[in-house]
């Protein structure tokens, strides 16, 4: 057996806290001084390193320990369950005001952003109303109506009732819709077509034709240099 | 080994009844694994500090810490693995500040600083075992508190696999290591 190997058996033996060696170890030894020197001093090393780590480790436990520690049990009693202890309780202040500020933001930017009515559609009453009628629903607002004009279209918010479409109508609109109602005398049958609903079965109130392709006539390119 | 005898606290005596009963009930529950652990967390954190105070003040630490917590721990059986862990974690950061402390500070004010070695600190202060617990600092944590553990009195192989939580394979593959490790450094 090679010396090496036998050493690193040896020390691989020690470490792994087994006394005896294998049968080729031990022949080795019996026949090589150098190895037995060596086995004998790494089991004295090994040894006294076991020895000294027990004497470190193993200390007498000084008799203040719990008598110490009952006291301050008794100062300190354990805290229920349900309070926050550790991380938990510097916390809790900054996930409130966090809470209470998302809170505010979103109440905030509900009432900066109302739904907005596109002008068009909004100028279209509802429901079919007399014209009369429907023209005194409708504000007199701007088109693009400022806060004071938004609060004054929202008659009916603080009296907690259910506030009513807010219908925008443009100026021309307006005046051409005046303009109509005072020729409405010469004209009955616009306004009881306006007024009247449609007879079953011919509801629609437009009429889309299909589609006409004329026929297409081909004509050679012509240069604009000529 | 000392007695530890249950001291009912002043406190619990003018506590809500139910509240009363859960804290006593619990306290009671403590002080039965006091007998097993604290002198379990003090050789833990004597092993690390080497400072009998220090480890004094960090055992106490730390079975204060497993007090507070008692009522979370839903396994009885881990709480010796617990305070052990709580105990070595603490004397660890203790002893790094330490060793932060030491570096910052000139060498006179810091041989001024310490306190006359006792009788005891001499004869286990021998040059080989200043250089075993240097070789000691030097392991992993994890394996540094195996070699701990096992050195313990009384504490077999299954016994530290079972305080930390790891296979009997583990403990004995980090054993090996480490005897050999040491075992070079100090040749």
């Amino acid at each position: 057996m090679n010396c090496k190997n036998c050493q690193e058996d040896i020390l691989d033996s020690l470490a792994a806290g087994e006394n005896a060696l294998s049968a080729d170890n031990t022949r080795h030894l019996v026949s090589c001084t150098t190895c037995a020197v060596f086995h004998r001093q790494q089991r004295e090393l090994f040894h006294s390193m076991q020895s000294a780590l027990a004497a470190s480790v193993n200390q007498p436990v000084p008799p203040s320990l719990v008598p110490g520690l009952r006291v301050r049990l008794d100062e300190n009693p354990a805290s229920p369950r349900f309070l926050l202890t550790g991380w938990k309780r510097p916390a809790l202040p900054v996930v409130l005001v966090l809470v209470v500020g998302l809170g505010l933001l979103s109440r905030g930017s509900l009432r900066h952003n109302p739904v907005a009515i596109p002008a068009p559609l909004a100028a279209i009453p509802a429901a079919p109303v007399a014209a009369q009628a429907a023209l005194d629903v409708v504000p007199s607002t701007p088109a693009v109506p400022g806060r004071s004009a938004r609060r004054a279209a929202r008659p009916h918010e603080d009296s907690k009732q259910p506030v009513e479409p807010e219908v925008i109508v443009l100026p021309e609109e307006r005046e051409a819709f005046d303009r109509f109602i005072a020729q409405a005398p010469d004209n009955p049958e616009a306004i009881l077509a306006l007024t009247r609903p449609l007879p079953d079965g011919n509801d629609s109130a437009v009429q889309i034709a299909l589609l006409a392709i004329k026929p297409l006539q081909v004509r050679p390119l012509e240069s604009s240099e000529e | 080994m000392q007695e530890f005898v249950l001291n009912p606290p002043a406190r619990l005596l003018s506590a809500d009844p139910a509240e009363k009963a859960g804290t006593a009930s619990a306290r009671s529950e403590f002080e039965l694994r006091l007998r097993e652990c604290a002198p379990l967390a003090y050789r833990v954190a004597r092993s690390v500090l080497r400072n009998d105070a220090d480890a004094e003040e960090i055992a106490q630490e730390a079975l204060f810490r497993a007090y507070r917590k008692f009522n979370e721990l839903r396994d009885p059986s881990r709480f010796r693995a617990w305070v052990v862990r709580i105990s070595f974690r603490l004397a660890l950061d203790r002893w790094r500040s330490f060793k932060r402390r030491e570096q910052r500070e000139t060498a006179w004010a810091r041989l001024g600083a310490q306190p006359p070695p006792t009788a005891e600190q001499v004869a286990l202060s021998s040059e080989f075992q200043a250089r075993l617990e240097r070789a000691l600092d030097e392991l992993p944590d994890k394996t540094r508190l195996v070699v701990i553990l096992s050195a313990i009195q009384g504490h077999t192989l299954e016994e530290v696999a079972a305080i930390l939580e790891i296979p009997v394979g583990t403990v004995k593959s980090k054993l090996f290591h480490a005897r050999k490790q040491l075992a070079e450094k100090l040749r």
